[in-house]
C-alpha cells in the first residue's frame, strides 16, 4: 500500500508544505485507490459469475480511475480531479433525484459530504459554489414534488432494508473519515504554527543580540581610532603653536588636513555599517522642516563666501512639518547642501523648501556646477566613487557622503531625486513623508 | 593661573592636553579616576577634563564624576568630558549623566578654549 501511495503522490506530497494541502491530496489519493480496489473486487466477483457486460465495463472504469492517479502523479495537481470526482457525485445525486423521483436521506447525507469535500479541497469560493449547485435541483425537486408536478419519468424505487443499512453504514463512515482526516491535519497544522512561532522569536532575538554586538563592536572601534588620532591631531596643534618657522608650519597644516580627512572616512565608514543595525534606534519627533534647514546650512554659509557663490534658502511661506530624525536629517542636508558648494565654482547654490502633492515635503538643491554626466548618474549613490576616480580626483573626500545620505533618507521613509545635466549644474530633491498633525 | 585637572589614562593625549592649554591654563594631569579623587581631596582645581574610559577594570570618568558630584566639597566643581566616544548619541548621554559639556576627540583648541573660558570667566 505504502509503495503505491509513495509512487502516485510521493512527491507531490513532500513538494505541499502545507499540512492541510497534503491532507486533501491524501484524501483524494485514498478515495481514488479504494475505489480502484472496490472495483476489482467487483471484476472478479463478475468474472467468477460469467456478467460478460458488467465485465467490459468494470475494466473500462478501472482504466479510468488508474489513469487518474497518473494524471495526479504527472501533473502534481488534484484540482481537476476534486472537481471532476465533485461533478461525478452530484450527476449521480440529480439522476437519483431526478431519474428515478427520489431523494432520501443517503442523498443529503451524500451531498453534505460532497459539500465538506469541495470546501477541504477546493477552498471556499469552490464550497460555496458547489453547496450551490447541489442545493439548488434539491429544492426545485422538492417544490416541485410539492406542488403535485412529476418531474421524473420512472416509478419510484424503494431500498432493500439490507441495502439500507449498508448505505447508512457506508455513508455515515466516509462522513466521518472526512471530518477526522482534516480535523488530524488541523492538529498537525496547528503544532506547526506553534513551533515556527517558538523559531521565529528565537531568530529574531538572535538577530536582535547581532545587532546589539555590532552596535557595540562599531562604537569601540570608534573610540579606539579616535584616540590616537586626537594624538596626531592634537600634536600638530601643539608644533603649529610652538614654531615660527614657515615651512614647518605649513606641513603641519597639511598634516593636520590629512588627519581630519582619514577620520572623516572613518567615522563615515562607521556610520555607514551603523545604520543597519541602528534601525531600532531612530528618535522620530516632529520637525519643522523650515528651521531645520535654516540650522543645517548655516555653518556652511562661510564655505559658500569663501567661494564667492551666490548662497539663498527660498523657504515656503507654509509651515512644513515631517515625523522624522533630526540628527539625521541634519547631516543628510548638511552633506547634500555641501556637496553642492564643493562641486560648484561659480554662480550659486540655491535651497528650496516646499510642499510636493499632499503627501511629501521636498528640500530642493540646486545648483551651478559642474554637474553629473549620464554614465555616472547610476552609480552617484555607490560608496567611495567620485566621478573623477579613474583621473586624478579634482575634489577631496571619501565618496561617502551620498551613500550615507540615501541610506538614511530611506530609513526615514523618503528617496533622493536627482536631476543633473553635465557642465550644466545638478538638483538634488530630498522628499519626505510629510507629517499630517 | 587657573588650575585644571585632567583626567586621562592615555600620556601622549595628556600631553597633547597639556600643551594646547599652557597659555591659559595651568593643566595637571591624573591618570585614573582614583587618583583624581585623591587629588582633588588634597588639593584645589577650577575646572575638571575627564576621559571616559579610564583603563580596563577601573573606574570609568562618568563613575568618578558621579563621586565627585557626590562629595559635598567637591559637588559643584565644573566637569567636562573630553572623550572619544563619539557617536551621535553620545553627547546626549554624556550631558544627561550630569557632566556641566562634551567635548569630543580629536579635540580642537579653538573649541576648547571656548568652551572652558564660558565656564570660567
Amino acid at each position: 500500500m505504502n509503495f503505491f501511495r509513495e509512487y502516485f503522490i510521493g512527491d507531490l506530497i513532500r513538494s505541499e508544505s502545507d499540512v492541510l494541502k497534503q491532507a486533501s491530496i491524501r484524501l483524494v489519493y485514498n478515495i481514488v485507490s479504494i475505489s480502484v480496489c472496490a472495483l476489482v473486487v467487483f471484476f472478479l466477483i463478475y468474472l467468477w459469475k460469467g456478467f460478460h457486460y458488467q465485465l467490459i465495463k468494470n475494466v473500462v472504469i478501472i482504466f479510468l480511475f488508474i489513469g487518474i492517479l497518473y494524471y495526479i502523479k504527472g501533473q502534481k495537481s488534484i484540482t481537476l480531479v476534486c472537481h471532476l470526482l465533485l461533478f461525478i457525485s452530484w450527476l449521480n445525486n440529480n439522476i437519483n433525484i431526478y431519474l428515478f423521483d427520489d431523494f432520501n436521506f443517503f442523498i443529503a447525507l451524500l451531498t453534505v459530504c460532497n459539500i465538506i469535500f469541495a470546501f477541504h479541497t477546493l477552498g471556499n469560493r469552490a464550497g460555496i459554489l458547489y453547496s450551490i449547485a447541489h442545493f439548488i435541483p434539491i429544492m426545485i425537486h422538492s417544490l416541485g414534488k410539492y406542488s403535485g408536478i412529476r418531474l421524473g419519468s420512472s416509478q419510484p424505487q424503494q431500498l432493500a432494508l439490507m441495502e439500507v443499512i449498508t448505505t447508512l453504514v457506508l455513508v455515515f463512515f466516509i462522513i466521518v473519515y472526512l471530518i477526522y482526516h482534516y480535523h488530524q491535519a488541523f492538529e498537525l497544522a496547528k503544532v506547526n504554527i506553534r513551533r515556527s512561532v517558538e523559531e521565529l522569536r528565537t531568530a529574531k532575538e538572535l538577530a536582535e543580540e547581532m545587532n546589539r554586538l555590532k552596535t557595540n563592536f562599531l562604537s569601540n572601534m570608534s573610540h579606539e581610532i579616535r584616540t590616537p588620532i586626537n594624538g596626531i591631531l592634537g600634536l600638530s596643534q601643539v608644533i603649529e603653536m610652538e614654531t615660527d618657522n614657515h615651512e614647518i608650519k605649513n606641513y603641519v597644516k597639511l598634516q593636520k588636513q590629512s588627519g581630519h580627512r582619514l577620520l572623516n572616512t572613518i567615522t563615515s565608514i562607521l556610520d555607514l555599517s551603523r545604520i543597519e543595525a541602528e534601525r531600532s534606534l531612530l528618535k522620530l519627533k516632529v520637525i519643522d522642516l523650515n528651521s531645520l534647514v535654516r540650522e543645517s546650512i548655516l555653518p556652511l554659509k562661510g564655505l559658500a563666501k569663501n567661494k564667492r557663490l551666490a548662497f539663498s534658502f527660498e523657504s515656503s511661506s507654509e509651515k512644513l512639518q515631517c515625523l522624522s530624525d533630526e540628527t539625521m536629517l541634519y547631516q543628510v542636508i548638511n552633506n547634500v547642501v555641501g556637496n553642492a558648494i564643493k562641486f560648484t565654482d561659480k554662480g550659486e547654490v540655491t535651497i528650496t523648501t516646499m510642499k510636493r502633492n499632499n503627501s511629501h515635503v521636498s528640500i530642493a538643491v540646486k545648483d551651478t556646477g559642474i554637474g553629473i554626466s549620464e554614465e555616472f548618474l547610476p552609480r552617484i549613490f555607490n560608496s567611495f566613487e567620485q566621478e573623477s576616480t579613474g583621473r586624478s580626483r579634482s575634489h577631496e573626500g571619501s565618496g561617502l557622503g551620498l551613500a550615507i545620505s540615501k541610506k538614511y533618507i530611506e530609513l526615514l521613509g523618503g528617496e533622493i531625486l536627482i536631476d543633473s545635466k553635465k557642465d550644466h549644474g545638478s538638483t538634488f530633491e530630498i522628499l519626505l513623508p510629510a507629517y499630517k498633525g | 593661573m587657573k588650575r585644571i585637572l585632567y583626567v586621562e589614562d592615555d600620556f601622549i593625549n595628556a600631553l597633547v592636553m597639556q600643551k594646547l592649554l599652557k597659555t591659559d591654563f595651568d593643566v595637571i594631569h591624573a591618570l585614573d579616576g582614583e587618583t583624581c579623587l585623591e587629588m582633588l581631596d588634597k588639593d584645589k582645581f577650577d575646572l575638571i577634563l575627564m576621559d571616559i574610559n579610564l583603563g580596563k577594570g577601573k573606574m570609568n570618568g562618568v563613575e568618578t564624576m558621579h563621586q565627585i558630584r557626590a562629595n559635598p566639597r567637591t559637588s559643584n566643581l565644573i566637569v567636562i568630558t573630553v572623550t572619544s566616544y563619539a557617536l551621535s548619541e553620545d553627547k546626549d548621554r554624556f550631558l544627561r549623566e550630569g557632566f556641566n559639556a562634551y567635548i569630543p576627540k580629536p579635540v580642537d583648541r579653538q573649541i576648547l578654549l571656548e568652551t572652558i573660558h564660558q565656564y570660567l570667566d
